[in-house]
């Protein structure tokens, strides 16, 4: 990267933190202070787009059944990363080659044996991280390991953020633009065809998406629980609202207020920054499934105590 | 009287030609060696027993199934760019689908006209659904309203009746406003008057010259509305008008080929499905 993107990429990244802190000043004292830091801001900047970024393709993940998918894609990223860090390239770039080069597999193995999608994804990804396993325990410390198991959103430098940003915003512009094809293509890919459109395209994007997302979130949450914010965000989001812009903004919002409360949360009980994160938004759900007034479960129980006995 | 809106030099064209299609799932093909001449302007119905490649015929029209080989012109031109100019619509089974999906019955009857707002091009193809007005908006009223649903466009399709869902399917088929109406079973599990609406429907667009083809293994209902009988049992046993189709001897016929063949190949699945459509039959 020559010196002056770099510098206009800083520049980008300060401005938003700078609208960032707008907001963050509105916040209560309490939950405000933490982020008086340099870093804390960075990692908050992170977050946040992770967060929004993860909650916005969870819809997705949730209306195509790609839970597992996306645990498969998560775990396939390591060896990516262990090779990237092997022959010094960024790991950005091995990582969304592991983690496609897994994608590719999966179908292959679907469409060219009996095997089952579930299988086949158990199959590829376990292959995958084993792999990624080794090549680490022989390159580097079990300190990096923990970092890119489990994230350390405190440690986030300018290129890194650069990095969460850029892919951040082009996933929004994307999610935005083509919107009528991606829905579609979730709700009925028969129609899809049927219409002309080419799924196979749609597919693997919708799949370079989520592999791009999950990479960026490698520092945040970590491989092991980014699949969390693929899933819980947009799973809280379906118990709340019934219409798919509605829940994908939802499930936005919900992605970013867990990654500020839980990373406010690890830095004031000094825990884990990702696993604080996950059970933020774990609660979330927790609160949907018990009082969504339409599906939560209270709701539900309150509505059927009404029905009237027949006489 | 019939409208034959594509004559031309006296005759027919053909909607839908077909030669020499063979599609195989694993060993045994489904269809083998199809050749089919399917008139324009018709209310087409295709019958046959349970895995006689019904489906499978609509699959490959609609562009999700690839043949192993065989080739298929409508209207006189490759499928492939037929299916691009969206002159193709397709109506499948509500069970394919999942009707959890956050969705209101407008959504999914507008997202029939996605094909035609890619081709206009420009920024406009961008634009978020709710954005979407003009000719789009006006036909989507329209199939809203033929198929009776108007009043509950906005409602969520979690909440409607299986006979509504199907009517959403064909609201979505029919706002293409496609040359060749493709219908998975359009009249399977709906009641009296949704049967009775969607027939009506069917009949009127084919009155305005689109052809429409339909699957079923209803053999009353095929006698009821049909101009036109394909009779079909992994190759095409016969065509033509519903009386001489329907006669008890072809319908023996179409049922049979199913019942001797496996009986000689040893494949006691198919002796069901052909012994459960002759009791249909009967």
């Amino acid at each position: 990267m020559s010196e002056r993107l770099y510098d206009m990429g800083v520049g980008v990244v300060d401005a938003f933190i700078g609208l960032m802190m707008i907001g963050v000043n509105l916040l209560p004292d309490a939950l405000a202070e933490s982020f008086q830091y340099a870093f804390m801001q960075r990692a908050l900047l992170t977050a946040l787009v992770v967060g929004g970024m993860c909650g916005l393709l969870s819809s997705y993940v949730i209306l195509k059944r790609w839970s597992l998918l996306g645990d498969a894609i998560s775990h396939a990223v390591l060896p990516g990363v262990a090779i990237a860090y092997l022959l010094n390239i960024p790991f950005f770039i091995g990582a969304l080659v592991t983690g496609a080069l897994t994608s590719l597999g999966i179908g292959v193995i679907e469409r060219h044996t009996r095997i089952k999608a579930d299988a086949a994804m158990g199959l590829m990804f376990t292959a995958a991280f084993a792999l990624g396993i080794v090549i680490i325990s022989q390159i580097a410390t079990s300190t990096h390991l923990m970092h890119i198991l489990f994230g350390n959103v405190l440690g986030v430098r300018y290129p890194a953020l650069m990095l969460t940003l850029a892919v951040g915003l082009v996933s929004l512009l994307v999610v935005i633009l083509y919107y009528k094809e991606l829905m579609l293509y979730v709700f009925d890919p028969v129609q899809a065809r049927s219409l002309g459109l080419n799924t196979s395209v749609i597919h693997y994007g919708l799949i370079l998406l989520l592999t791009v997302a999950i990479v960026a979130s490698l520092e945040t949450v970590g491989i092991i629980l980014v699949v969390a914010m693929l899933i819980t965000p947009g799973a809280t989001a379906y118990l709340l609202v019934n219409s798919l812009p509605a829940m994908m903004v939802l499930a936005s919002a919900i992605g970013m207020l867990s990654a500020v409360i839980g990373l406010s949360l690890a830095v004031r009980l000094d825990v884990a920054s990702g696993g604080a994160i996950v059970l933020v938004v774990t609660g979330f759900f927790l609160l949907a499934f018990l009082f969504a007034p339409q599906r939560g479960v209270i709701g539900r129980w309150l509505r059927r105590q009404r029905i009237p006995r027949p006489a | 009287m019939i409208n034959h809106p594509r004559i031309a030099g006296g005759t027919v064209e053909a909607a839908v030609s077909i030669r020499d299609l063979t599609v195989a799932y694993d060993r045994d093909p489904v269809l083998a060696g199809v050749d089919l001449d399917l008139p324009a302007g018709r209310l087409i119905t295709v019958l046959g027993p349970n895995g006689a490649g019904k489906s499978t015929l609509l699959r490959v029209l609609a562009g999700t199934l690839k043949p192993l080989r065989g080739e298929i012109r409508i209207n006189d031109r490759p499928i492939e760019e037929e299916r691009r100019k969206s002159r193709i619509a397709y109506m499948p089974q509500q069970e394919q689908l999942d009707w959890d999906f956050p969705l209101s019955v407008r959504d999914v009857v507008l997202s029939g006209r996605y094909g035609h707002i890619r081709q206009q091009g420009g920024w406009q193809r961008f634009l978020p659904p709710s954005l979407i007005r003009g000719d789009h908006y006006a036909a989507v009223r329209r199939a809203l309203q033929d198929t009776d649903m108007l009043d509950r466009q906005h409602a969520s399709i979690d909440s409607l009746s299986g006979g509504q869902r199907k009517r959403v399917l064909l609201a979505r088929a029919l706002v293409q406003e496609a040359d060749l109406l493709l219908l998975d079973e359009p009249l399977a599990g709906v009641d009296g008057a949704s049967e009775e609406l969607i027939m009506r429907v069917l009949r009127q667009t084919r009155d305005q010259g689109h052809t429409v083809l339909m699957v079923t293994h209803d053999i009353m209902g095929a006698r009821k509305s049909a101009d036109h009988v394909v009779l079909i049992n992994r190759q095409v046993v016969g065509q033509g008008p519903p009386d001489a189709m329907l006669a008890d001897d072809m319908l023996a016929r179409v049922a049979t080929i199913n019942w001797i063949k496996p009986m000689a190949e040893d494949h006691p699945v198919s002796r069901c499905d052909a012994a459960e459509t002759t009791g249909q039959g009967a």
